[in-house]
């Protein structure tokens, strides 16, 4: 598990476009950096993000190391009903980091 | 008598040659660019299309270079874009991200934060439902490289 911070709206009007943040906490290592003893770091990495609300996918990413430390996605979905908005972060030796948020739809 | 002389200035310049050969990584040639793209779409015609690829002219870093890739295209229409792949001719590695838009997405836009190898041209596809694919390039300046660090750095 990873630190995340998501930001999504408290309440949204029905079909409004609401605008999603998310970001994990991940050195997102490519393999061509060196520690101060001169070795290289292996690549290490998130490989797969995944949103969805209500059950239905917003956005599905496959990261590869040209990916920024610390990846954030910005993206937008279709507020229709309240219900939750599910975050999952899978990194490359299988560890799940899962974040959630509720949209509240007036 | 002959004697064996002592290692001299040659050997110790050819040996110090020998192991100062610093590994660089390799760049992607757009050879490589266009294979990275037949893994990801499959062997299909890509065509010039509206993309709309927002990013800063200048990067003063290439750690982390914002960037937007958009298409202006309603999610419900019969050529809604399904997914977009970035890919970039001078990293190391040709493909950068490939994102999948769900049936819930509001529209095709992505942000985040990308890694770049030097001043380039990045080059985006979509793949739209009816199985056509569209492409725009974009030429960032790259101050500094991502993955400059050397090992005599240390």
């Amino acid at each position: 598990m990873f630190n995340t911070r998501i930001r999504v709206p408290d309440q949204a009007t029905a079909g409004a476009f609401v605008e999603i943040r998310a970001m994990v906490m991940h050195p997102m290592d490519n393999g061509y950096s060196y520690t101060t003893q001169g070795t290289v770091i292996p690549v290490d990495i998130i490989t797969d993000f995944t949103c969805r609300y209500l059950g239905d996918e917003v956005i599905r990413v496959r990261l590869e190391p040209g990916i920024s430390a610390n990846p954030i996605f910005t993206f937008s979905l279709v507020a229709t009903a309240t219900g939750p908005v599910d975050f999952e972060w899978i990194d490359q030796h299988g560890t799940v980091t899962t974040a959630s948020a509720t949209l509240t739809v007036t | 008598m002959t004697k064996n002389p002592p290692p001299g200035r040659r050997a110790f310049l050819a040996g110090l040659a020998a192991i100062t050969v610093v590994p660089l990584p390799a760049f992607a040639t757009p050879d490589e660019v266009a294979a990275a793209i037949l893994a990801t779409f499959g062997d299909r015609p890509v065509s010039d299309g509206p993309i709309t690829i927002e990013a800063p002219p200048l990067a003063e870093t290439g750690n982390s270079v914002p960037i937007t890739i958009r298409v202006d295209r309603p999610m419900a229409a019969a050529d809604r874009i399904l997914r977009v792949a970035l890919f970039s001719e001078m990293n190391p590695r040709p493909k950068v991200f490939e994102a999948a838009f769900g049936p819930a997405a509001a529209e095709a836009r992505v942000t985040t934060n990308i890694r770049l190898n030097g001043t380039q041209t990045i080059l985006c596809v979509a793949e739209a439902a009816d199985g056509t694919l569209i492409r725009a390039a974009q030429e960032i300046r790259v101050v500094v490289g991502a993955c400059t660090t050397l090992e005599i750095q240390f």
